[in-house]
């Protein structure tokens, strides 16, 4: 077997353990363009190059959106622990 | 081993590893980790689509994925926001 297909199969394997195994968000997210890439070569090395592009463009905005969505959530979750709207004297 | 075999079977491990992660992956209870979890799952149907030359349906479904994440990442925002006033 040729080398591209090789390396591709064993970082989709990698990045798929490493999305479910870690707890970080960011850390998913890192483990979920290793697995993107992974899929890029597996097409390329079978000769779709008109769906690599596709696939090369969507890739880059998927992962912005995931983490502009995850700073977003974050900012959400700590402002209910800092600042809630109820005030802690009126809420007893 | 033949190719397309090779890539039918990295696309079948993928989507038993992503299904299993997402029913008892470790810390679930984020709905952001769970949304995340659901990602594996969807390159294993890209490989299974790309296994039996279905060129039309794998291109669709790549770029659909794009917009499907903002969906529901906008969703999980929401509802975080909604449980916040509540």
């Amino acid at each position: 077997m040729e080398i591209l297909p090789l390396v591709s199969g064993i970082c989709c394997l990698l990045g798929g353990i490493g999305v479910i195994l870690h707890t970080n968000p960011i850390n998913k997210i890192i483990m979920f363009a290793l697995l993107e890439i992974g899929m890029i070569g597996l097409i390329v090395s079978s000769y779709y190059l008109d769906i690599a592009i596709i696939s090369s463009l969507c890739e880059p905005i998927c992962t912005i959106i995931l983490l502009l969505g995850y700073l977003k959530y974050v900012t959400t979750i700590k402002k209910k622990k800092k600042y809630g709207r109820n005030l802690p004297v009126l809420s007893k | 081993m033949e190719l397309v075999e090779y890539i039918l079977y990295i696309g079948y491990a993928l989507l038993v590893i992503g299904t299993l992660g997402t029913v008892i992956g470790p810390k679930v209870d984020n709905p952001l980790i769970r949304m995340l979890n659901v990602e594996v799952p969807t390159i294993g149907v890209c490989f299974i689509f790309l296994a039996y030359d279905e060129t039309l349906a794998l291109m669709t479904f790549i770029a659909v994925n794009a917009v499907l994440s903002l969906i529901l990442v906008r969703a999980v925002i929401l509802n975080a926001e909604y449980e916040e006033n509540e």
